[in-house]
């Protein structure tokens, strides 16, 4: 075996945050002081939240150790606190894992985008330096468009995952242009400033802020760049909005059907969307009954998240399948680049042999024409290419086939002796029966 | 076999497969296979028209099957579909306007040799109003009716907490139904108030309809449209309501249509 691909690490399966904390290697500096003088080839370093990956290129199968003994003294630890935590992949394992991390099915969240783009950092950094070569430049080209397989043929990505987001996606739902719509947030809480938050990202129209005290409604509206409301001017204000966020420490409802009854005669029943994640709730469950109201609370927009999960984890398997593929693509193509050390010296050699038995006959033949020169060129180069083609073929076709290609290449290389080893005058002579 | 005949085969197999395309493509969100189905429902668009073309000049505005007139109706449906899909970006109608062009398309079949001849002095007049006015609101109360149909079928899921299908992701919002379904509404009834005029206008004239329940059935028809149409206008109605109204009328539409082809004065079962 030449080179070999290994993929040591740990992530939130396998570590504690505390160990995840203790073994980060996110300082940029280490990026200098990979491995690379000790048999590790190329390197590239991942570290995110949620996981710590040294993805390599090595010659021999000391390699992971060589990792994890690197990975333990960047941190100033001892290697046996790390090992317990360690996975550690070889060849088209490795292959799977890395694909399946870049496209988000290994993630937390399956299917969060954040995954791809702190993949895309690391392989930046180990450009910049210079780990990065032949291998780790086609297999990190590869998982980014796996990653881009999987998001486009699969719905991994397509349903929210936060109940702030999965708000803002039944939203969009109802209204058409959100460019249009306007919202107002009553009450403040760190949920429903997140969800006002992506509102004002998927850019609605304007913002109204009611709280009961004004001093915080007039705070939380200049964030959003809206307009603070009196809290006893909620009612009619309603009126002018299209989405409100409810999340006030009220005891009692402070929106009710018959309120709203109202409000919608003066919108002439254009339609409204009410989220409500007050505890105890802020609007009257029978404000949903109305035409052209629809309501969800807390328990109601974690159940679409939960669904949501639930789809994005069986939209995961179809996602495995593609890795898999995949995996199985790129694995073919590392296996050949075993077989081009004996592909090119086989070619050498016939050049080689052409070359010399050409000036030989040409010496020969005695003075000839340059073009004459010429055509006895190509054709001399033209019986070589067919005389390896086959062997070659044979090859790439044994390799891609099964696992024993590294016998054939020892086989071929002994055929056409492309090592030069000298052969004894009687090789057979051990084998050979002695007379009795 | 005549060209004729291969002609609406052709358009046949196109509208069918088109309308196929149209729907597995929406609901199981293939792209390429929506775009393929326009494609084809494009393609048997023109040779549609092409057909309908030859049989006017072959036959002349009196000579015309009532197969023709269903044919029409299912061009104008594509027509509407199409214009919608290309000028308001509106592809969902084809959910609704492409299956029922196909189905009109396989009535007609049913009503081949029957022939609608009308007197020559009235015949350009009921080609101009009734047919087209009322062809043109049939057309936008489809509209109507697809936007409606969604509408129902997204609120509820939206209303009632209910996942909604994958292929919803790739539809427009509620708001959007609601829009088309007004447009549709605001648009179609003048049309279909004009056909429908033009309609008791001439008729007496060519034969007695007076007390047929086609005319009940469109003056009831005619009522719950201008009901629809003056919640919309007047009272600002909107949504859930209007939606199954515009259904219901499309219903009662539909039924109509069956039963003034099959039994009416638009047979020539009826015809001296």
């Amino acid at each position: 075996m030449d080179k070999e691909l290994y993929l040591v690490g740990l992530n939130y399966k396998t570590a504690p945050v505390e160990v995840r904390e203790r073994f980060a290697l996110s300082d940029p500096a280490l990026a200098d002081q990979t491995p690379q003088d000790s048999g590790v080839l190329e390197c590239m370093i991942l570290s995110t939240c949620n996981r710590v990956e040294l993805v390599a290129v090595g010659r021999d199968k000391d390699t992971p150790q060589r990792l994890l003994d690197f990975w333990a003294e960047a941190r100033q630890e001892d290697v046996s606190r790390l090992k317990p935590y360690v996975y550690v992949h070889q060849g088209p394992d490795a292959v799977r894992h890395l694909f399946a991390v870049a496209s988000s099915l290994d993630s937390m969240v399956v299917g969060e985008p954040q995954i791809l783009g702190q993949l895309k950092d690391a392989y930046r950094a180990a450009l910049e330096k210079r780990n990065a070569k032949t291998i780790l430049n086609r297999l990190l080209h590869k998982a980014f468009s796996v990653a881009k397989r999987v998001r486009t043929e699969t719905a991994i990505a397509s349903s929210a995952v936060s109940i702030s987001y999965a708000a803002v996606e039944l939203a969009k739902r109802i209204f058409d242009d959100m460019r249009e719509t306007h919202a107002m947030l009553i009450g403040a809480g760190e949920m429903a400033e997140l969800a006002a938050t992506h509102l004002v990202n998927s850019g609605i129209a304007s913002v109204r802020v009611a709280n009961r005290t004004f001093e915080r409604a007039l705070q939380l509206a200049k964030q959003y760049d809206g307009e603070a409301v009196h809290f006893d001017e909620l009612i009619p204000q309603l009126a002018k909005v299209d989405i409100v966020i409810s999340s006030t420490g009220a005891h009692e409802p402070i929106i009710r059907a018959k309120d709203m009854r109202a409000v919608l005669r003066r919108r002439k029943n254009k339609p409204m969307f009410f989220i409500d994640i007050a505890v105890p709730r802020d609007i009257d469950p029978d404000v949903n009954s109305l035409d052209n109201i629809y309501l969800y609370d807390i328990d109601d927009l974690k159940e679409v998240v939960e669904e949501n999960m639930a789809h994005r984890r069986e939209e995961a398997s179809r996602g495995r399948l593609i890795v898999e593929e995949e995996a199985l693509a790129f694995c073919t193509w590392l296996k050949s680049l075993e077989l081009q050390p004996t592909i090119v010296d086989i070619v050498r050699m016939g050049e080689s042999i052409a070359k010399e038995e050409l000036e030989r006959t040409l010496k020969r033949l005695g003075p000839m024409p340059d073009e004459s020169q010429e055509i006895l060129r190509a054709m001399l180069s033209s019986v070589v290419k067919k005389l390896i083609h086959e062997p070659i073929t044979f090859l790439k076709r044994r390799s891609e086939e099964d696992e024993a290609s590294e016998r054939h290449i020892v086989l071929l290389r002994r055929i056409f002796n492309l090592d030069d080893d000298r052969v004894p005058d009687d090789p057979h002579a051990g084998r050979r029966r002695k007379p009795r | 076999m005549e060209y004729k005949t291969l002609l609406f085969i052709a358009v046949i197999f196109c509208y069918s497969l088109g309308a196929l395309g149209i729907v597995l493509g929406t609901l199981a969100r293939r792209p390429a296979v929506k775009s393929a189905a326009n494609l084809l429902t494009l393609a048997g668009f023109a040779l549609h028209s092409v057909f309908l073309l030859k049989l006017f000049l072959e036959f002349g505005p009196r000579g015309l099957s009532a197969a023709y007139h269903i044919q029409l109706l299912a061009w104008c449906l594509i027509l509407f579909y199409l214009a919608a899909w290309r000028w308001l970006r509106y592809p969902f109608l084809g959910m609704t306007a492409a299956p029922l062009a196909m189905l009109l398309s396989l009535f007609s079949l049913q009503l081949a040799g029957l022939r609608d001849i009308l007197p020559r002095h009235l015949s350009g007049l009921f080609f101009g109003l009734h047919i087209w006015s009322l062809y043109i609101s049939i057309g936008m109360l489809t509209m109507a009716f697809g936007a409606g149909l969604l509408f129902v079928y997204t609120e509820s899921k939206i209303k009632n907490k209910i996942p909604l299908a994958e292929f919803t992701k790739d539809m427009p919002s509620l708001s959007t139904y609601d829009r088309v379904n007004s447009v549709a509404v605001m648009a179609g009834f003048p049309f279909y108030t004009l056909g429908l005029m033009s309609g008791f206008i001439w008729a007496p004239m060519t034969r007695s309809v007076v007390e047929n329940p086609k005319v009940i059935l469109s003056l009831f028809i005619w009522f719950l449209y201008a009901l629809l149409f003056y919640q919309r206008a007047a009272i600002g109605y909107r949504g859930r309501k209007t939606a199954v109204m515009a259904i219901v009328i499309f219903g009662i539409s539909a039924l109509s249509l069956v039963f003034d082809y099959a039994v009416s004065h638009h047979s020539l079962q009826l015809m001296p």
